[in-house]
């Protein structure tokens, strides 16, 4: 494989040498001038055309998926290796920085977002991100096809004449990649001894005679085609994959569909893909699984693969059968599929003035952002927000209390000690989230006008619906659709220290708002009454209407609040939750809190469920609390997550159990359900660490105990044999 | 009116159809010798001491005299009256008490909380101890239950007063009716009890044609020799009409944590019953014939 320390010089060269034309059709040439260079790679499990010109051991990188960057450490090691070309390979780089204008991009910057960022508050910014295209545009009419459509839509734009340029120079660069294919595949038919991989080299070769310029006629030629344009993107997230390639999956034989998927089961492991969607309601709530979607669901659950993160769509009319597969993968253990309801999320993204027709042909991107499958740009991550570090900043008169000499970020809108209920307290934190809001959105479209004006991308441009028909770039507002997400962390840490407030200085009075800060300062150090009842007061996740409702008054206030703020792509900004695996961060990076957790500690929420062994009550209580946030408001994955050994599901009961749970809280409101399967390591931890796992539940008929209060031997027991349900 | 309660478990799974919610009532008239719940045998109050949980941080030693033996690791339960302060002082839950007093409506309001989970087959069930040791409270929980339009499970050993179960039969209960033994001497010796009463009390239940499901706990060495599995076929075989099924439950060593918490001996193995040995005893009851079921 020859991808390491390229350099792209041609894209490069190409790109400087056309310094008169608009930005978007340089990029275009430079990526017609790199085509033929990109190395196809058909890997031993898959044998799928793999092209990987986007690999971040290139010097430069451009479009296709990243957008233009430079990497330092591949252009040290390119000019090492080949030192004779030293001065033209920096000239080329000084021309790469100075068109990124770096410089330019740090003295826009907002002084203040920069203090709260380097203080962990908050994050924002814009990235090329994760996107969901509609592959099945080229599919369908082939790169003839597209150019064709291509030139209609420039007849409705006259002066748009560089965009269409350059999208139409794209479907060149592509049919070069494709006669690359082509190439490839016969070379290796050559030197291929085994007579059945010769004979999938020239059968490939034979399909790329014809595509990508025509149609894709079958589902092998079509995931032919769509696997070039997926890698190209990086390999980024199928999507809807079940409805765009249904009408060639139909036209195909069983067995031979089953062989391709299985190859590109393989080929989204290999590449480390993002997220592909099955099943789901159109518009007047009929199905819309299809064979395609059972094939696939039962060959990842075979695979036992956990990448791509699989979503399921449900919906009032999901039949029982795809329930009953979607319960038999997740006990597997990997957790896959995440489940989605289709009457929450359409309902939120309606209410952002997207069609119902529309609202339906949504599906995931990354982890769990939430697109219209090749009609917008929703926003990928357009920041997070830490909900306890601006809790720990409002109580501390603007100060971060990390360090040892605590460090002003803004100038208090009020003191926290002079508090005189708790009214006044919360409308003071939120004048603090409001204002960490503003900084943070302002930051981040001042970071999406100057992405957009370097990283123009011609091939989301085509394959989103909006970007042609407008004659308007990708990132610059072309998709039917554009809005922003800010994620939202650290939500039952804070809710659970408010009501910790509420109880113990207000009603209670049994502490000073002084003390209770004084406390903080301390990092509980030699209050140890306090800190006890600040610990032992009670949280959210156990359906306790007294916290649960603060929570739901600052998420759905953030929410809220969100959606007043237009985004630099046109649209607004909405809220979303998914911490995973980045919460114990937020955790370390925020000071003491009124929930009890000390400077230091890392146990913080995950997503939008209770801070880790906090929801003692069980998965209903759990859910009942989760439910109390209005999930219409969030656009971005309202994430929750629910705790389980493989156990539960070892029996018919056990998983008619899991499916009534899923479906109740769908029913009643609830957008999203991540099973996290409590494995061995998790039982391991949970004997060194009882605090973060005191909600494990040991369930036997007529008995039961938290885990963690099991004896040792009996806890090991448990975990050797595995055979009860937590 | 009161109950005196040890726990209130919502997302039961194992304790009858659908998600349920499980009323553990305080008390119980039998001393079984594998009794996983020992906390439920009496009605009073106890304290459990989790010791593996305890960091030794010597707060509650300060605040109590029965605490001091053995670095604070062993309690002398003669001077323990029950004052809670241990409870109260430790942050990581190793003391708690088991028995609390609610009253029939803070529990029904409990398990109300959960109806939307219920649907058409979940909703309450009593389980204990025993439920029938305080049957006027749990006669007014069903009846409380049965007007929000959930239905009840009885987890039940059968040694009770004839009127409750008939009136909770007659409330539309479903029981799930312990066989612990068939013969009367051998009840005796493993439960301190004989099984005259429990096996009335099923004919009766019988007799007005209530749903039981009859739950035969298998503890190797304990209850199932040849002769135990013998007479239990027999029985399942007369009577096999009336019930539901017969589930096994299958001895589990759980038990023991609690029994160390309460500092009580426990006198059973600490070996789970096997799949092999579950399965032997279904081919011994007869699993179709008598239609038996593992848990």
């Amino acid at each position: 494989m020859n991808t390491k320390f390229e350099l792209n010089e041609n894209f490069a060269e190409t790109f400087y040498a056309n310094s008169g034309k608009t930005t978007i059709e340089r990029i275009a040439l430079g990526m017609l001038a790199e085509a033929e260079n990109y190395p196809v790679t058909f890997y031993d499990k898959t044998m799928l055309p793999s092209v990987d010109c986007c690999v971040p051991d290139r010097a430069f990188i451009h479009p296709w998926a990243f957008g233009i960057n430079y990497n330092k450490d591949s252009f040290n090691k390119k000019v090492k290796a080949n030192p004779e070309k030293r001065d033209a390979y920096y000239s080329l780089r000084d021309e790469m920085i100075k068109y990124c204008n770096e410089e330019q991009w740090q003295n826009g910057r907002i002084q203040e977002y920069i203090t709260f960022q380097e203080n962990d508050l908050c994050w924002g910014g814009n990235w090329m991100g994760h996107a969901n295209p509609d592959f099945a545009r080229i599919l369908r009419l082939g790169t003839d096809g597209m150019r064709a459509y291509i030139e209609e839509c420039r007849e409705k734009n006259p002066d748009k004449d560089g965009f269409y340029n350059a999208c139409k120079i794209t479907m060149d660069a592509l049919d070069v990649i494709g006669r690359n294919v082509r190439k490839t595949a016969l070379e290796n038919a050559e030197n291929e001894a085994d007579e059945g991989r010769r004979a999938e080299f020239l059968r490939i070769a034979e399909v790329f005679l014809k595509i990508p310029m025509q149609p894709c006629y079958d589902m092998y030629s079509a995931v032919m085609c769509f696997w070039v344009i997926f890698t190209l993107q990086n390999a980024d997230s199928p999507g809807n994959f079940d409805r765009y390639m249904y009408e060639y999956f139909k036209k195909t034989d069983m067995e031979e569909n089953r062989a391709l998927i299985r190859r590109m089961l393989e080929g989204f492991q290999l590449h480390r893909s993002w997220n592909l969607c099955i099943s789901g309601s159109d518009e007047n709530w009929n199905d819309t699984t299809n064979e395609l979607s059972y094939m696939l669901l039962e060959e990842i659950t075979k695979t036992g693969y956990n990448t791509p993160n699989l979503t399921m769509r449900t919906h009032r009319n999901t039949p029982e059968k795809l329930w009953k597969l979607a319960v038999k993968s997740i006990a597997q253990g990997t957790g896959l599929p995440a489940l989605y309801n289709d009457e929450i999320v359409c309902t939120a993204l309606e209410k952002l003035g997207i069609t119902p027709e529309d609202s339906h042909q949504y599906c995931m991107n990354g982890c769990n952002q939430i697109d219209i499958l090749g009609k917008s740009h929703m926003g990928l991550e357009d920041g997070e927000v830490n909900l306890g570090k601006v809790l720990e900043i409002c109580l501390h008169n603007g100060n971060n209390m990390l360090f040892d000499e605590p460090r002003k970020l803004l100038e208090p809108f009020g003191n926290a000690r002079e508090c005189k209920s708790f009214d006044e307290l919360l409308e003071l934190y939120f004048k603090y989230l409001d204002h960490v809001c503003d900084v943070l959105v302002d930051e981040a479209n001042i970071s999406t006008e100057m992405y957009t004006k370097i990283n123009p991308n011609t091939i989301r441009s085509i394959l989103i619906e909006g970007c042609l028909e407008k004659g308007i770039d990708y990132k610059a507002g072309g998709p039917k659709y554009n809005h922003a997400q800010i994620l939202l962390e650290g939500i039952a840490d804070t809710a659970d220290s408010l009501w910790a407030i509420k109880k113990l200085v207000f009603i209670e009075k049994k502490y000073t708002m002084n003390q209770l800060v004084d406390a903080l300062e301390d990092n509980f150090e030699n209050w140890d009454d306090l800190y006890h009842d600040c610990k032992t007061s009670e949280k959210f996740g156990n359906d306790i209407d007294e916290v649960d409702s603060i929570c739901a008054e600052v998420v759905n206030h953030f929410n809220r609040y969100l959606k007043t703020k237009k985004c630099a792509r046109g649209g607004v900004y909405t809220g979303g939750c998914s911490t995973f695996d980045r919460a114990a961060d937020r955790g370390i990076h925020t000071s003491a809190l009124p929930n009890g957790k000390k400077k230091g500690e890392d146990n913080f929420a995950d997503s939008i469920s209770a801070t880790p062994g906090c929801d003692v009550n069980g998965p209903t209580a759990a859910i009942l609390s989760c439910l109390k946030y209005d999930q219409t408001e969030p656009c971005s994955g309202f994430v929750t997550q629910l705790k389980f050994t493989k156990s539960l599901f070892n029996t018919e009961k056990g998983q008619d159990a899991f499916i009534t749970l899923a479906k109740t809280y769908f029913e009643n409101g609830g957008q999203q359900l991540s099973i996290n399967v409590v494995d061995r390591d998790t039982l391991l931890k949970a004997q060194k660490e009882p605090e973060k796992y005191k909600s494990l539940v040991v369930r036997v008929g007529g008995f039961s105990s938290y885990f963690c209060d099991l004896d040792e031997d009996l806890q090991n027991n448990v975990i050797a044999r595995s055979e009860f349900s937590i | 009116m009161n109950a005196v309660i040890f726990n209130v478990q919502r997302f039961s799974v194992h304790d009858g159809d659908g998600i349920r919610t499980t009323v553990f009532f305080k008390g119980c008239p039998l001393r079984c010798l594998w009794c996983h719940n020992p906390e439920s045998q009496s009605k009073e109050k106890q304290l459990m001491f989790y010791k593996n949980k305890c960091v030794g941080c010597g707060k509650c030693l300060s605040l109590c005299g029965a605490r001091g033996v053995e670095n604070g690791l062993k309690i002398d339960r003669t001077q323990c009256v029950l004052c809670e302060k241990c409870v109260n002082v430790c942050s990581v839950g190793a003391n708690k008490i088991a028995g609390t007093e609610m009253t029939v409506d803070e529990i029904i309001s409990t398990v109300k909380r959960d109806k939307v989970f219920y649907k058409d087959k979940g909703g309450l069930t009593l389980s204990g101890g025993e439920p029938s040791m305080q049957p006027s409270a749990a006669l007014e929980i069903i009846e409380k239950a049965k007007a929000e339009g959930i239905n009840t499970v009885i987890e039940t050993c059968g040694f009770g007063n004839a009127e409750f179960f008939k009136k909770s039969a007659q409330l539309g209960a479903t029981f799930y009716y312990d066989i612990k033994a068939v013969d009367r001497e051998r009840h005796k010796t493993l439960t301190g009890q004989y099984n005259d009463v429990i096996l009335e009390n099923l004919d009766m239940l019988f007799s007005l044609g209530a749903r039981v499901v009859l739950r035969l706990p298998l503890i190797p060495n304990v209850n199932d020799s040849k002769q135990d599995l013998y007479l239990l076929r027999e029985f399942l075989s007369e009577n096999k009409d009336k019930y539901i099924r017969a589930e096994i439950m299958k001895y589990h060593n759980l038990g023991i944590s609690k029994a160390n918490a309460l500092g009580v001996k426990y006198s059973m193995s600490d070996e789970n019953a096997t799949d092999a040995q579950a399965e032997s005893w279904l081919d011994m009851l007869g699993r179709d014939e008598n239609n038996v079921v593992l848990d």
